[in-house]
């Protein structure tokens, strides 16, 4: 079920250790998917997640899981997955900060937010990886901390450390979603950084023209290889795709494709 | 990037690690010095020449390999100043003969700001584009390098990478579409249009240049003069209608 999506872009055939994979995810459309395929993927390898939920909740990602053939709750009682749920964490820190005591994590200095929650997902990952090889770290999204009110200098400081550990702790792979929307220079800020640094880029937006009932949207992947000179069959290979989501699994086509038009 | 480098010798190339820690965050926990302000760990470019281990004093050049963190740590008139200090003044011993940095446009918070303020900076300008129509699929880069005297030159080349990591690059030449056009007659009509005749003989073009067009009067006298040939049920007075007035 998502091993189509997985082939389509490209990491069943490539080691993703050590790899930033970013999702850019446009206005009007739902990258979810792709992180929820990522993990999917990772399960099956036998490796764990560290899951840093900005977006939705633990149980969201679980019950997506469960359609998606891996069941969430039970892999975090063993062990094998951590979650870090910035919405709870929000609810804490306000209630710290409301009662004046120590446990506000989030709504202090700006900078302090970020190290704190650098410093959270450190020791997770520390956590993870004494068990198991291949852990994959998960943000999802990164722009919903720009809602936060911090700034994007601080945003791109944190994902610098993220990637930090990618060097420092082996075995670690790293997969950070975005959020664009038109008009929002610090999103496209934020996105233009990542995407400067990352291996491989998704970017899923919606239909141009607008919405159809047998196409959710677009998908185009691109891969950046700084350390490997390009490869000559990589030049005609296709990486733009249209995407149906439905209920148990994503089907990934060639765009003109769609089963419903063959 | 130390594994992209071949050939270089550990005593001509120093790496500087700006990249883990720029901010303290993991040494401080590791002091447990949470709670007081952090001392961002000497970001400016000044400070990491200050510390490194310098072997000689000759000539040297630096290389920034993304401009773009050190403007969002230190603040973009900070940054300027401290590129301008450095090709201006020596720092710690150390002659810097050039500055070679990399700067993403799309990176740079006001870039409408900054960036023409760079170039102004900056002696070589090379601006990576993407492929165009002549550059046959290569991306092309465009330089401006302005000398001592005041002169300009400007060039644009495209590049490629080959599998040894060697760049070769060539002028672009602009390549224009070439029409094969005909070289018409303008005054011929196209003959296969109709198969009515269209064309006009000989005899009938001496006949349309002895027409004398009914209405048209040569005007052989100067001045302007009106002509007035009356119909039959005009009435024509030859008397001037103004007589009776006593002016």
């Amino acid at each position: 079920m998502a091993t189509s999506v997985c082939s389509a872009l490209g990491i069943d055939q490539e080691n993703s250790v050590g790899k930033l994979i970013a999702v850019e995810e446009h206005h009007s459309s739902n990258g979810n998917f792709v992180l929820n395929c990522l993990i999917a993927e990772q399960v099956h390898k036998e490796g764990s997640v560290c899951l840093v939920a900005l977006h939705n909740s633990f149980g969201h990602y679980h019950n997506v899981g469960t359609k998606l053939g891996y069941n969430l709750h039970q892999l975090q009682e063993k062990g094998c997955v951590e979650s870090i749920e910035v919405l709870k964490l929000l609810n804490e820190s306000l209630n710290a900060e409301h009662e004046n005591r120590v446990g506000n994590v989030l709504f202090g200095d700006e900078e302090n937010t970020m190290r704190n929650l650098f410093h959270l997902i450190k020791g997770k990952t520390e956590k993870l990886l004494q068990k198991r090889k291949l852990v994959s770290l998960v943000i999802d999204d990164l722009s919903n901390l720009l809602s936060l009110g911090i700034s994007v200098k601080e945003v791109l400081s944190f994902l610098q450390y993220c990637r930090t550990l990618l060097e420092s702790q082996p075995g670690l792979s790293l997969v950070v979603l975005t959020h664009i929307a038109e008009g929002d220079d610090e999103q496209q800020l934020l996105n233009a950084g990542l995407c400067h640094v990352a291996d491989v880029i998704v970017t899923v937006c919606g239909l141009k023209t607008g919405q159809s009932s047998d196409v959710s949207g677009s998908m185009k992947v691109t891969h950046r290889r700084l350390d490997q000179p390009m490869i000559a069959h990589e030049w005609n290979k296709q990486n733009l795709y249209h995407f149906k989501l439905l209920d148990r699994q994503v089907k990934i086509f060639a765009p003109g494709t769609a089963p419903c038009l063959t | 990037m130390k594994t992209g480098l071949r050939n270089s010798s550990e005593d001509h190339v120093h790496f500087h690690d700006c990249f883990t820690d720029h901010r303290g965050w993991i040494d401080s926990q590791e002091k447990e010095n949470i709670r007081s302000d952090v001392h961002t760990k000497g970001n400016s470019i000044l400070s990491v020449l200050q510390t490194s281990p310098v072997t000689s004093t000759n000539d040297c050049i630096i290389i920034i390999d993304s401009l773009t963190p050190l403007i969002y740590n230190i603040g973009f008139t900070r940054c300027y100043r401290e590129l301008h200090s450095l090709l201006v003044k020596s720092t710690n011993g150390l002659t810097v003969s050039q500055v070679i940095c990399l700067i993403h446009e799309d990176t740079l918070p006001d870039v409408h700001v900054a960036l023409p303020q760079l170039c102004h900076l900056a002696t070589t300008t090379v601006k990576i584009g993407s492929h165009t129509q002549s550059s046959r699929g290569n991306p092309t880069a465009s330089i401006i390098h302005k000398k001592q005297g005041g002169k300009i030159l400007r060039q644009v080349e495209y590049y490629s990478i080959d599998a040894d990591n060697r760049l070769k690059s060539e002028i672009l030449t602009l390549v224009t579409p070439t029409v094969a056009g005909v070289n018409e007659d303008e005054n011929q009509l196209p003959e296969d249009l109709t198969t009515f005749k269209l064309s006009l003989g000989q005899q009938e073009k001496e006949a349309r240049s002895q027409l004398v067009l009914p209405y048209l009067r040569i005007n052989s006298e100067k001045g302007g003069k009106v002509f007035y040939q009356p119909d039959a049920a005009d009435d024509w007075d030859e008397e001037d209608p103004d007589d009776d007035l006593d002016i």
